[in-house]
């Protein structure tokens, strides 16, 4: 990936110096990678944007109120609340994302999302749909590295000191997850 | 020659290691094709879920930045 103009620490200090544009860039720079993996924790598109809204008011907040203390890892940091808001919201609603077949996907939708055409809607969908679920197969530690890495883009390190494992423990994890994907792949005969 | 495990697959598709130990790897899975076997393998999975990428909707932008313009007057006064 090449690097970026303005690292995200500078971004950050001159938008708690009072320049609005800057989180605007933050946002767009970093927007895919945090949805995506927001809505694979959660497997739904309106939960998965109001985390996303939780997520920066927390980081808004926080950054108003001079708490940022994460010099070098702003996307990690991030990456931590929306994990935490998303685990706190699991254990209070003592529910996980399910797993369900692909007649069962009725309230997943892409109104919101701007297609070109009919037929790159249709195409996106299906990816998306044959995507979400195989991820939603995979045990739920698997899934959240797998997660965290591949959409987020942490290192097996930062997720290590999110999930509360080790380097190893998450290597693990991401391994029989991507073996896991290719074994459905395999066995369903998908084509993503 | 340097034995490398699964893990160390792992990480190379994912760019975690450093020039010296990338450019070992390759020479390793040049040798060894049941590591080459693995590579391929995961790295056809890896490369397939890129293609599942999201964004939120532009309103969910457009409430944060707003979230943040009340905050900036809230502290300024």
């Amino acid at each position: 990936m090449n690097k970026p103009l303005i690292s995200d620490e500078e971004l950050v200090a001159q938008y708690i110096q009072g320049n609005e544009a800057c989180l605007k860039t933050l946002l767009i720079r970093h927007k895919s990678q945090i949805f995506t993996s927001i809505f694979y924790l959660v497997n739904d598109r309106y939960l998965a944007e109001d985390f996303f809204q939780e997520t920066f008011i927390k980081v808004i907040n926080t950054l108003r109120a001079g708490k940022y203390k994460e010099s070098g890892k702003f996307l990690p940091w991030v990456m931590r609340i929306a994990r935490n808001l998303v685990m706190d919201h699991f254990r209070k609603t003592k529910t996980l994302p399910t797993v369900v077949d692909s007649d069962g996907v009725d309230v997943f939708t892409f109104i919101r999302i701007k297609e070109t055409n009919a037929e790159e809607k249709m195409v996106r969908k299906e990816t998306q749909d044959k995507g979400r679920q195989l991820i939603e197969h995979l045990p739920e530690d698997q899934r959240e590295t797998l997660v965290l890495r591949h959409y987020a883009g942490l290192s097996f390190k930062e997720i290590a000191a999110i999930t509360g494992t080790n380097t190893n423990t998450s290597l693990a994890r991401m391994r029989y997850a991507l073996k896991g994907m290719r074994k459905l792949i395999e066995k369903h005969n998908i084509i993503l | 020659m340097q034995v490398f495990t699964q893990d160390d697959v792992l990480r190379f598709i994912y760019n975690e290691v450093d020039a010296k130990e990338k450019k070992s790897i390759e020479d390793a899975l040049r040798l060894n094709p049941s590591l080459l076997t693995l590579y391929t393998e995961l790295k056809e999975v890896v490369a397939k879920l890129g293609n599942a990428k999201m964004e939120p909707d532009n309103s969910t932008i457009d409430l944060i930045m707003a979230h943040s313009a009340a905050s900036k007057m809230e502290t300024s006064h």
